[in-house]
């Protein structure tokens, strides 16, 4: 009995001292790096492999429009390191308690090239007279030099927590820079071939991608599982007709019923996925691996 | 002996007026140099105290002691501000990390303090109740704000306005009470803490108002076209934010130039206070770096200059009661001249009278002693008071 108290006792004082690591910015010993997107997510568990925790709760949508509760900010003002994307990506973190010493934004590299997009009329009210809300697009790691810009600044950031393993850190860092330089150039050929043609997108969602590797994009807001209304189509098909457009890329594979109507216009689907939440299948790097072979196609 | 006690008391309690006002003046000239070198030397562990906890202070350039002041006290003395740029430059030399204080406002006589969680943590605050704030909004206040104004988590308080007659000027921000701290003889117990942001809200950086688009009330919407629309000051601007309204509220311009106070700058070791210390003085920045305690030891020196003169005024006082005491006892036994008579008459010895009298003037000392010592312990409970009111 006495032995069995004693092992109750041990447990009790040990899982306190687990709690009290959690405030320390740590899980199971490890330092828990919380981020704000799947890029971010996949860049840091590639680079920090074993040695770090990586927290991106489970974000029902789009984790850009996402809203927290007490609970997850909590668990990011716990962390160790909290990587933001920039570019007024995550809005949510204007509106939360996080410290600002461990907040790393990754995409400060590149401020000076984001893509300005306008948001609602010019309005005024109050002393401050007229204003427009101007953001930024968002989706910067679909530029892969940005994205391995983005990877860069993850791995320096993995530096300072945990320098005695610096080396590992930059030989994981320095294949996914060799695998996202690869890609990068892929997608450079690819924009040279679609030189001078019209892609239509479903979502204004690949601004950085086409600025990067010169893709001329007319924007549209159609949803893959929700059949557009036959005004929309209308002005679809004149677009079609106007710029021959052969290619349209979609965030998800479209249904069944808009993929007949746009194989009956000769307008081909690509599926390429900006892979700003946690995918259901494969990972950051595959699933771009596998988009950008299916727009290789398209293009040939 | 016992006779002597009872008869020394007996005379101290029919003269009980005298004996009182002998108590009380003998009794406050041993207290009052005692305590007030209680209430300087608590005082001053308390701000040095406070100051060795608090390694550099980063601010606009002007007077240190207002920063250090405004920063560690939150007594609100006016300083210019630095910009949240500075938290991010200071964040990349990697000698240490920020911490934001932006002390620009106040509720119901208690200073908001506006910073972020790390803050918390460098001072080694608990919570009595409730959650650390997560929200713009929130709000987790000291023990001493929750004991005065009788409020705790769930409760709200309102900023108040900074001039009466700035009608223009900006809305009161209701903000909710998500925890209280735990006590911790620090002006943390009396200060209202919110993050940066919501502080940029009250100054009107930040606000949440009806979407203008959706409106469609004349007496709200003065003019309306395709690319602008602008409203009136009928428009509904929120003063709480909720749940509800969180998704309106919006920061207008660059965020890295809105206004803080100070910073707090938490060195990794002395090697990088130096190295870090040394890139103001280079000229890489252009606010000043301070060290606290430096400056809390100078504004303390003056205090003890006036100590000094006050400890030789209480001298001299001292002296002087004890020469009337001297002269009260020497006139008390002339006035006793009778019934000291009186007492030889009826066989008491020369030793008796003299221990008679010698147990009265025991007793007067001692209760002035009891007195005394009464009032030095009540002395701990001033030492905030004491360091807000004359030293700050």
């Amino acid at each position: 009995m006495r032995v069995l108290l004693s092992i109750a006792m041990l447990v009790l004082i040990f899982s306190c001292t687990n709690n009290e690591k959690q405030d320390t910015g740590e899980t199971n010993g490890k330092p828990t790096v919380a981020v704000v997107n799947y890029p971010l997510f996949y860049f840091t568990e590639t680079i920090g492999g074993d040695y770090v925790e990586v927290y991106l709760p489970a974000i029902p949508g789009d984790p850009a429009y996402w809203k927290p509760n007490a609970e997850h900010i909590n668990k990011y003002q716990d962390a160790a390191l909290i990587l933001a994307n920039g570019a007024g990506y995550a809005k949510w973190l204007e509106k939360v308690s996080l410290p600002s010493s461990k907040i790393v934004v990754t995409g400060k590299g590149f401020e000076d090239q984001l893509i300005e997009i306008s948001e609602g009329v010019a309005h005024s009210h109050g002393p401050e007279g007229e204003h427009v809300h101007t953001n930024t697009a968002i989706t910067t790691w679909l530029n892969l030099e940005f994205a391995s810009g983005q990877a860069e600044v993850v791995f320096q950031s993995l530096v300072r927590l945990l320098p005695d393993n610096q080396a590992e850190l930059r030989n994981n860092f320095e294949v996914l820079k060799k695998e996202l330089d690869v890609l990068h150039s892929r997608l450079q050929n690819t924009g040279k071939s679609l030189e001078g043609e019209t892609i239509i997108a479903s979502h204004p969602v690949y601004q950085y991608m086409a600025e990067a590797y010169g893709l001329t994009l007319f924007d549209l807001h159609w949803e893959p599982g929700e059949m557009p209304p036959a005004h929309e189509w209308e002005s679809f098909a004149k677009t079609v007709m106007e710029h021959q457009v052969k290619i349209m890329l979609w965030e998800d594979e479209p249904g069944q019923e808009i993929r007949a109507k746009l194989d009956e216009m000769g307008v081909g689907i690509v599926v390429f996925r900006p892979s700003g939440n946690m995918p259901e299948q494969g990972d950051f790097l595959q699933n771009l691996k596998s988009d950008i072979d299916s727009l290789e196609a398209a293009v040939d | 002996m016992l006779q002597s006690i009872f008869l020394a008391y007996k005379y101290i309690a029919f003269h009980r007026g005298r004996s009182l006002v002998l108590i009380f003046s003998i009794g406050l000239i041993i207290y009052l140099p005692n305590g007030l070198k209680k209430l300087i030397e608590e005082s001053e562990k308390q701000m040095i105290s406070r100051a060795e906890a608090t390694p550099l202070l980063v601010g606009a350039k002007g007077s240190s002691t207002d920063l250090v002041i405004n920063s560690l006290y939150f007594q609100r003395e006016k300083t210019d501000p630095i910009s949240m740029e500075v938290v991010e430059a200071v964040n990349a030399t990697d000698f240490g990390y920020a911490i934001p204080l932006a002390t620009m406002f106040s509720a119901r006589n208690f200073p908001i303090v506006g910073t972020d969680p790390d803050y918390f943590k460098f001072r080694e605050l608990r919570l009595s109740a409730g959650q650390w704030m997560s929200f713009v909004g929130d709000c987790v206040i000291g023990s001493e704000v929750a004991e005065r104004l009788n409020i705790g988590v769930g409760d709200s308080l309102v900023s108040s306005p900074e001039n009466l007659f700035d009608l223009a000027g900006v809305y009161p921000l209701k903000m909710s009470i998500t925890g209280v701290l735990e006590p911790s003889d620090t002006p943390d117990d009396r200060a209202i803490f919110v993050d940066v942001k919501t502080n940029w809200v009250i100054m009107g950086l930040g606000h949440g108002h009806q979407d203008l688009t959706n409106v469609m009330d004349p007496t709200i919407v003065l003019e309306r076209d395709s690319n602008e629309v602008k409203a009136g000051a009928k428009l509904f601007m929120y003063n709480t934010i909720s749940g509800e309204n969180m998704d309106s509220f919006h920061f207008h311009g660059d965020m890295r130039g809105y206004p803080l106070s100070a910073l707090i700058f938490v060195p990794w070791d002395h090697k990088s206070e130096t190295l870090f210390r040394g890139r103001f003085e280079a000229g890489e920045f252009e606010e000043q770096v301070i060290v606290p305690k430096e400056v809390v030891n100078i504004l303390l020196q003056s205090i003890f200059r006036i100590k000094q003169i006050f400890n030789t005024v209480f001298v001299l006082v001292g002296v002087a009661t004890i020469l009337i005491l001297g002269l009260i006892i020497a006139l008390s036994v002339r006035l006793r001249k009778n019934e000291i008579f009186t007492m030889f008459t009826i066989g008491s010895s020369r030793g008796k009278i003299v221990e008679i009298l010698s147990f009265e003037l025991l007793m007067i000392t001692g209760t002035s002693m009891i007195f005394a010592a009464i009032l030095y312990s009540l002395t701990g409970f001033f030492v905030d008071d004491f360091i807000r009111n004359f030293i700050l």
